[in-house]
């Protein structure tokens, strides 16, 4: 910009400088024109030669009178000395004047010519008016004096020459002098000329290069403002204004699919392994949707936010609908683990699609219902695809409503704790209980934990939740036979927030019970990652003297390997796997390599879900030591509990028994 | 004997010049203008200074090289008094009494204000004073007059006219 304006100047200067030159180039030829002018004037040479042409004849006319007296000579003389006298007194006037005072000598010489000619002339008047006589020596002496106004007029005719050659000269210089100034106001005017036009240029250049920099920073903005800067796929804006443009065509018989989708765990990435990883989760994440959409234009694939994508499928008309299809695809495709900074990362994605025309024909709606089918999908399965539905608004609104509610739930004691007996197989007898949280709400009723959990994960109340239900089950256990373990579900999410070790440390002191009671129930989400934090806090935990579970054993995508990891006590049988038994042989075969596994491991396995007397001895059989389900007691407050145990279980030992 | 001598050689010196001096049988009537050539009905007509100023006449001031500072001029344009004869030509000559001779073309007097006149400053001119009668250019109102050629046929101390 510093430049720009000092040619700015350099421009203003250089205009001046032209203005200047042109004036003065301007008055330069008013001068030469006013020289020419003068140039072009009188000839005073050429009046001399013509007054001394006069005198000459003057000389002979007053000769030939006075050799002839005439009548008419006399009066064409007394003409001629009238205008002789016109002739003598000329050099008082005008341009004459001027050259006989131009110098001394020829003021001089002028003078002393007049005296001569006058003399002429009053000799000339006395012939005429008859005063002198005539004589032969009149003429001699007329003739002498004609001769020497004659001599000196001579004289001025060559001196004027000089005259009018000095005058010729002195313009002549000044016209060269002139033309030198024209010359070089020209000169000045052309490199001024050369000077704006390469201004001009250079600041015409410099327009157009910001200019240029101008529009490639417009559309570098334009860019940004559609894209999202990590992953390059457009953003929230840009998704909407095209979703926007493509529900424009759905009356032309054209399906809008509106896949939405975020990642499972995502959360859990980036707190464990960094944010960087994070991002590059993202980009990994980014790339295989691309990967779907392929070259296709009827595709497209953005980025909302956070861990949050959306697909927008377009079939045209008269096609079969391929919302489903490619909800199963990317579904699939983000499945697979990914390699993030070197390290193996599993993440999968929940889908919600909406459809217009069938769902909405509003843009914003058709969006809205999407993320509300993902949003279901996340808390029914994950990892899969939803359809929306609209009883799915409802839920929505319903869950809503927990989220706001639960937070309150604590401080209201509508959370209660209920306990669910493990039963020992082969003596029948109670060997401990599990803590199950139940929620009756005043107005929504009881909310299933199913729901309320995550919820509770989600918004973090579980760390509240987790630590209140731990101080309760400790000191219930106190109120349960000596020999009962107390067994309480924890959260990765309270491995990840608040610390895990503490609030288990604080409950076994503030209740008093000891350590070996307490059993911790984790799934494999807990040791999800290979995170140093999770598996220092769960060696703590084993050193508090706490026993630690494997829960939900078998339902997860490498259960196994976390048996390497670390020291589990008791793994416990998801009730899956026991549902189709004794029908399912194959099921058995799989829960006995399961508990041959443990076994080998100094394991104990419980079984969970036991609804059938039937189920029992195949699960002891095969090699199932402890069980759990409706088929003994189902989950009951502690009085309950309590009273259950007192009267129902001799009952069931001897069921045992036989 | 030494005044014959003195006689003869004086006709003898002018005798030379006898030729030249064929002028000094005319006479010369300064007072009187006479113009002749094309006129209406091809005679010669003399004009006096009465008969000029029955004709219709303006003044102009100019400056000139024989005058010092600007002076008033009064007498007949040129065209005006053409005109007024019914003379029609495409120049004329005009001849002075001191024998100067200037030629005349049509432009000047049809383009320029050339004026005949006989009155300077409001008084008539004496011969010396290069009258009675002057052609005048307005050289002063015309830029391009102000060259030698125009200041030549600036004629003073006019005696004829011819028109052609």
């Amino acid at each position: 910009m510093k430049l720009l304006d000092r040619i700015c100047y350099g421009l203003v200067l250089v205009a001046m400088a032209f203005s200047v030159a042109g004036v003065c180039l301007a008055y330069v030829n008013a001068r030469t024109n006013d020289t020419l002018v003068d140039a072009a004037r009188y000839d005073v040479a050429l009046e001399c030669g013509q007054t001394l042409e006069e005198l000459s004849r003057f000389g002979q006319d007053l000769g030939y009178y006075l050799a002839n007296p005439n009548p008419i000579a006399h009066d064409n003389l007394a003409v001629e000395v009238q205008i002789f006298d016109g002739r003598i007194d000329a050099f008082d006037l005008g341009s004459l004047k001027s050259y006989s005072e131009s110098a001394p000598e020829r003021a001089d010489l002028v003078r002393r010519y007049r005296q001569s000619a006058n003399t002429v002339q009053a000799l000339a008047r006395s012939v005429l008016g008859g005063t002198t006589p005539l004589s032969s020596g009149l003429i001699d002496g007329s003739h002498h004096l004609v001769e020497a106004s004659h001599d000196f007029l001579a004289r001025m005719c060559t001196d004027s020459q000089e005259y009018a050659s000095d005058s010729i000269e002195v313009t002549r210089q000044r016209l060269q002098r002139n033309n030198r100034v024209s010359l070089l106001l020209i000169s000045g005017l052309v490199v001024s000329g050369l000077g704006l036009v390469i201004v001009l240029g250079l600041q015409n250049y410099l327009a157009r290069t910001g200019f240029r920099m101008q529009t490639e920073t417009a559309a570098m903005y334009e860019r940004l403002a559609k894209h999202d800067p990590l992953t390059g796929l457009p953003n929230r804006y840009e998704f909407m204004r095209r979703l926007l443009e493509a529900i424009g065509r759905v009356p032309n018989g054209h399906e809008i699919a509106v896949i939405t989708l975020d990642l499972d765990r995502f959360k859990l990435v980036n707190d464990s392994l960094g944010h960087g990883a994070g991002d590059a989760l993202l980009q990994s994440v980014a790339s295989r949707l691309l990967l779907i959409a392929g070259a296709e234009s009827d595709i497209l694939v953005a980025r909302l936010g956070g861990d949050e994508f959306v697909v927008l499928v377009e079939t045209p008309a008269g096609h079969k609908s391929r919302a489903g299809q490619f909800a199963q695809r990317i579904a699939d495709l983000l499945k697979s683990p990914y390699d993030i900074e070197g390290q193996r990362v599993s993440a999968c994605a929940t889908l919600g699609v909406a459809i217009a025309p069938e769902h909405a024909m509003i843009a914003t709606e058709l969006a809205r219902k999407s993320d509300t089918a993902l949003y279901c999908g996340k808390s029914k399965e994950r990892g899969t695809w939803r359809l929306y539905e609209p009883a799915m608004d409802q839920d929505l609104h319903l869950r809503r409503a927990l989220e706001m509610e639960l937070s309150g739930a604590l401080e209201r004691n509508e959370l209660a704790f209920h306990y669910q007996p493990i039963v020992e197989l082969e003596t029948g007898s109670t060997k401990g209980v599990e803590a199950l949280l139940r929620w009756a709400h005043p107005v929504h009723g009881v909310v299933a934990p199913a729901t309320f959990i995550p919820i509770a994960e989600e918004s973090g109340l579980i760390v509240r939740i987790g630590e209140v239900m731990l101080h309760h089950a400790c000191r219930d256990a106190l109120l349960m036979p000596e020999h009962w373990q107390i067994a309480v579900n924890l959260s990765a999410v309270q491995f990840q927030r608040g610390d895990i070790v503490a609030t288990v440390r604080d409950a076994l002191r503030d209740s008093g019970l000891a350590p070996e009671r307490l059993e911790l129930e984790i799934t494999e989400s807990v040791v999800l990652n290979n995170d140093g934090h999770t598996l220092a806090a769960l060696q703590a935990l084993k050193a508090l003297g706490v026993r630690i579970a494997l829960d939900d054993f078998g339902t997860g995508y490498s259960s196994l390997s976390y048996l390497r990891r670390f020291g589990f006590h008791k793994l416990k049988i998801d009730r899956s796997f026991i549902q189709d038994i004794p029908s399912d042989r194959q099921a058995v075969q799989i829960v006995r390599s399961i508990a041959s596994l443990a076994a080998s491991l100094d394991m104990t396995i419980t079984v969970e879900g036991v609804e059938a007397r039937e189920q029992c001895p195949v699960l002891m059989f095969a090699g199932c030591t402890h069980a759990q389900g409706y088929l003994f007691a189902r989950p009951a407050p502690l009085h309950q509990l309590l009273q259950w145990s007192e009267r129902t279980q001799p009952l069931i030992q001897a069921a045992m028994a036989s | 004997m030494h005044k014959l001598a003195t006689i003869l050689s004086v006709c003898a010196f002018f005798f030379g010049l006898a030729p030249l001096s064929a002028h000094g049988t005319e006479v010369m009537r300064p007072g009187v203008l006479q113009i002749g050539g094309h006129t209406a009905d091809g005679k010669a007509i003399s004009f006096t200074i009465a008969d000029l100023e029955r004709l219709p006449h303006t003044k102009f001031t100019t400056t000139t090289p024989w005058h010092t500072g600007p002076t008033t001029f009064e007498g007949v344009l040129v065209r005006d008094l053409l005109a007024a004869i019914g003379a029609k030509g495409s120049k004329f000559e005009a001849v002075c009494l001191d024998k100067y001779i200037a030629e005349i073309p049509s432009d000047d007097w049809t383009t320029y204000n050339l004026m005949l006149a006989y009155k300077r400053d409001g008084s008539y001119m004496q011969i010396k004073d290069k009258g009675p009668f002057l052609l005048v250019y307005p050289f002063d109102s015309e830029p391009a007059l102000q060259t030698a050629k125009y200041y030549a046929r600036s004629a003073w101390q006019l005696a004829s006219i011819t028109i052609e």
